[in-house]
Formats: structure tokens, C-alpha cells, sequence
């Protein structure tokens, strides 16, 4: 925590997701791992928490073509925006890099980042390929 | 705590009503409210006004005063209830919760939004502001985009059609046929609603509920008072109000409202009724399927039935569960800080047989499902006929 007490979580995800590192938070009480980070913890309710490094491999749960989209997006209608699933069971949405044709149901992603966004706008989630 | 009741009710026509503000739309369905009631200005002791956005749609903050202002009582204490979608039907929670309390004895629950002056793209902008700007907003998340997702979770889980959610489409513009003050008197077909423009896949337009100027009211009093007044009465039995996560993928269950089970349930409890008492429901249609998902979630069907229900017209308003009679969201229109505040109006007509001509004859027990967010709240109440 920082001296002036406030748990600035979401600028660290985003200092970290500037240097593409995803990032979430571990519950120093529960060891419970969050993804967005969270101040305090959805398991115990401790506000010990402390960012780590999370693994950026999931897959797809649901995703959806938007093709109206609001004036900060909408001269790239139309794209896809999805939820993914990481390995350790957290979940995050993000733009999908993947042709329409090509999405299917758990599809195997990882975590990209766009070097045109600062911060939390930076995920983007490409297709896996084995061995990543 | 003191039993409930409403005992008038007031809307605008709803639809794109040009050059006028919000506080003027509130004005006209207050002023309705309080001639059916026979309520007399002068006896409105607090009003609630329901509001998403009067700072975007119309450069107007605080709007609570101006309602007051408008109908000539500048100095009764006036408060705007903010939760997305959700804004009318906590509105009218909060004046029950003041009535119940015993706070006050009068109350005006009202709602409004003046949502077209500003193009669909600013508008689409202004809602998206009600999910979670750091981890969705800015992601590029709209509300068509988080429902199309959820549409898409529930398509896999339990085979719900595109066919389906049109079906819900179809029967609530069938209704607002029959109700002269909803924005679209237009009939539909199933293919049209599969056919038309592409908004969220697999959300079309004619999934989404439309851009909409409108207001409607209430008046709330206590149910011993109910004789004072000339209006026909009906008593809330309940409400319950829920809430979750900010964001969609923070929650298990895709194809959803954990907030919806939780608020129905208690709803249910407090009035120590279940389902299959209720007769009639106005439920938060903002896209085709938040209809189906609110009719499973609140116990009406099994998770997986709602959408066949919709297309076997069970839930049309000569079917055995009417749904949305007053051409729900969908049709009827979904003016944010009204939409809630309607719902009731539509279940408090229905309940005392002021509907005109989309009355469902022998209704006693009616209940609203109002949705903010992408359910990240809730509200649901439950009316029941007077005597």
C-alpha cells in the first residue's frame, strides 16, 4: 500500500500493461490470484493484496462482432471484442485479433498488447500457437 | 413499517419528442399522476426522480429540483436516484422505503430521460459509461456488445435461436400496438428481426430496444390513506433490490443475472408468494434475450425454456404467463430514467383494470424486473389488487 493509504491497483495494472506484462493481485491473507487486480479480495474480503505477474494463456469463452461501436472505436467497426478464460480460472475481456470464421468456443488465446493504447485499452487476445 | 400503496399513475407518450426538456416531460406525467390519484399538489410531501444522464443527453445536472420547481412546490425535497437502467425502478423503491418508513406520507416517483438530441454513436457512448470503464469501456465494450456476449454464452449452453429472441421481439411489438404511447406502432416478423442490420452479432436492431424521450410517474402512499384519495389503489407487496460485479467477465455464469435470482427470491419471500402466483410481469426487455434471461432467472422457467416459451407464444398477452403487455422496453421505448418507473405504472393499470385496451382480464398479482448495467443491478417489486 502506498504511504498516502490509497491501493492503487488499477494504476499499477496499467503501469505494468504499458511494459505489456499482464498483471493481477494476490491475496497476501488467502493467496487467492485476481485478474483485473481488485483492492481487496473477492475469497477472504482481506486488503492485503499485492500485484503479480499472471500467465496471459486462456481461452475463449464468448465473444461478440460489434459493428456499431461508440465515437472511440468507431472507425474500427467492425471488430470483435471477447472474455477469455486464463489457465488459473480468472477472466478478462479484451479485443479479439482472430477472423471471424476462425472463432470457436475455448479457443486457445493469448494475451496481446496494443502499442496505439495506453493502459487497461492495451489487451488484445491473438491465437495461440503451440508451444506459447 | 406501514403497508403501501399506489394510487396513480402518469406517462408521457414515449417516442422522439423534440425540443423539450426532461423537467417538462416530468411535469406531464406527474400532473397525470396526481389527477388520477385525486391528489392534490399541495399534498406531495418528497419526489424521486429517476435519471441516467441529464448532464450528457442535456447539459442539466441536478435534476431533482427541477421537478419540484416545475410543479409550483420549490421547497419540497426532491432526489434524483441514479442507477443506470435501473434509475425508475429504484426511484420508486426509495419513495415505498420513505412511505413505509413513515417519513413521509405523499410521494411523486417519478423518471424521465431526453435521450435523441444527441446521434446514436454519443448515445451508444453515454451508456457504455454504466459498465466498467477501465476493464470493458475501454476495451471497446458497448451494452448491445455485452448482451450479444451473453446471447452467444447462452446459445452454446442451452441451443436458444436467433428465432427465439425474435420471438420476443415480435409478441412486444404485437402489444404496443394496443398501448397509444409507446414510440412504435409497428407490426415485426421473425425474419425481419433476424434479417436487419447487424449490431452486436448476434444482436440485430430489431433485438435492441430503441433511443427514447419519455416520462412516467407515480404516487405513493400509505395503504391506510388509500381512502382519502379518489385513485384506485394497489398494494405493494414487495420489493427487492441486488447487486454485482461491475464488470461481465467478473461473474461465473454467462448466461444470467445472479441478481436477478437473488432479487426475485427475496422479493418472493417478503411476500411470501412464488411464481406461479403471479399473473402478469413487466420485465427489463433492453435486448431480446435480457427477456428470456429475466423470465428463467426469476423462476417463470428453466434455464434453457425462455426462449422456447417466447416462440410458442406462451408468454404473448392471451398466453398463459403474459410478459410485457405494454410493449416492454423492446417497443413501448426505453427512455433509461422512466423505463422502471413505466413498468410499474403498466402493472398498477393492469391490476386495478385502467389498461384500456390491452387489459388482461383477472389479473391480482403483478411483478417488474428492472435491470441497470449488465445486471449489475437489479430491482424487482410485487403488486397486488387492491380492495
Amino acid at each position: 500500500m502506498t504511504e498516502d493509504r490509497i491501493n492503487r491497483v488499477i494504476e499499477k495494472y496499467e503501469e505494468e500493461i504499458n511494459n505489456n506484462k499482464l498483471t493481477g493481485v494476490k491475496c497476501q491473507s488467502c493467496g487467492h490470484v485476481m485478474v483485473p487486480p481488485r483492492p481487496v479480495c473477492r475469497q477472504c474480503r482481506s486488503p492485503d493484496v499485492e500485484i503479480v505477474p499472471i500467465d496471459g494463456r486462456g481461452k475463449l469463452l464468448t465473444w461478440t462482432i460489434i459493428h456499431v461501436g461508440p465515437p472511440s472505436y468507431e472507425n474500427q467497426v467492425p471488430y470483435t471484442v471477447g472474455i477469455v478464460e486464463l489457465e488459473n480460472g480468472e477472466r478478462l475481456t479484451g479485443i479479439v485479433d482472430i477472423p471471424a470464421t476462425e472463432l470457436t468456443y475455448d479457443l486457445p488465446v493469448v494475451a496481446d498488447f496494443d502499442a496505439e493504447r495506453e493502459g487497461a485499452a492495451r489487451l488484445r487476445w491473438k491465437k495461440a500457437v503451440s508451444g506459447q | 413499517m406501514r403497508d403501501v400503496a399506489i394510487i396513480g399513475t402518469g406517462m408521457t407518450k414515449f417516442g422522439s419528442l423534440g425540443r423539450v426538456t426532461s423537467r417538462e416531460l416530468v411535469t406531464s406525467a406527474a400532473l397525470e399522476a396526481m389527477e388520477d390519484a385525486g391528489v392534490a399538489s399541495s399534498d406531495i410531501d418528497a419526489v424521486y426522480i429517476g435519471q441516467l444522464s441529464g448532464d450528457i443527453f442535456e447539459h442539466q445536472m441536478h435534476a431533482a429540483p427541477g421537478i419540484p420547481d416545475y410543479l409550483g412546490l420549490p421547497n419540497v425535497p426532491s432526489t434524483r436516484v441514479e442507477a443506470a437502467c435501473a434509475s425508475g425502478g429504484l426511484s420508486v423503491m426509495h419513495a415505498i422505503m420513505a412511505v413505509a418508513g413513515g417519513f413521509y406520507d405523499t410521494v411523486l416517483a417519478a423518471g424521465a430521460e431526453k435521450m435523441t438530441n444527441l446521434p446514436t454513436t454519443h448515445v451508444t457512448e453515454a451508456l457504455s459509461m454504466c459498465a466498467d470503464d477501465v476493464f470493458e469501456v475501454s476495451l471497446g465494450v458497448t451494452f448491445p456488445g455485452a448482451f450479444a456476449m451473453m446471447a452467444r454464452a447462452h446459445e452454446k449452453e442451452y441451443g436458444t435461436t436467433a428465432e427465439m429472441r425474435a420471438a420476443v421481439a415480435v409478441k412486444n411489438h404485437d402489444h404496443a400496438l394496443l398501448n397509444p404511447k409507446a414510440q412504435f406502432h409497428k407490426k415485426i416478423t421473425i425474419e425481419k428481426v433476424v434479417n436487419s442490420l447487424m449490431i452486436a452479432d448476434p444482436l440485430t436492431l430489431y433485438d435492441c430496444s430503441p433511443i427514447t424521450d419519455g416520462a412516467a410517474a407515480v404516487i405513493v402512499v400509505p395503504w391506510e390513506d388509500r381512502k382519502k384519495y379518489d385513485g384506485i389503489a394497489v398494494k405493494v407487496r414487495s420489493f427487492a433490490q441486488a447487486s454485482d460485479t461491475m464488470s461481465l467477465h467478473d461473474r461465473k455464469d454467462l448466461t444470467g443475472f445472479t441478481t436477478t435470482k437473488i432479487a426475485a427470491q427475496k422479493a418472493f419471500e417478503r411476500a411470501g408468494l412464488e411464481p406461479k402466483d403471479i399473473d402478469i410481469l413487466e420485465v427489463h426487455d433492453c435486448f431480446t434475450i435480457a427477456e428470456i434471461m429475466a423470465l428463467e432467472d426469476m423462476g417463470f422457467y428453466k434455464k434453457g425454456e425462455g426462449g422456447r416459451a417466447a416462440l410458442d407464444g406462451e408468454t404473448r398477452r392471451d398466453g398463459s404467463l403474459p410478459v410485457n403487455v405494454s410493449g416492454g422496453l423492446k417497443a413501448k421505448g426505453h427512455p433509461i430514467g422512466a423505463t422502471g418507473v413505466a413498468q410499474i405504472a403498466e402493472i398498477t393499470n393492469q391490476l386495478r383494470g385502467t389498461a384500456g385496451r390491452r387489459q388482461v382480464p383477472d389479473v391480482e398479482i403483478g411483478m417488474t424486473q428492472n435491470l441497470g448495467g449488465s445486471g449489475s443491478t437489479i430491482v424487482c417489486h410485487i403488486l397486488e389488487r387492491g380492495d
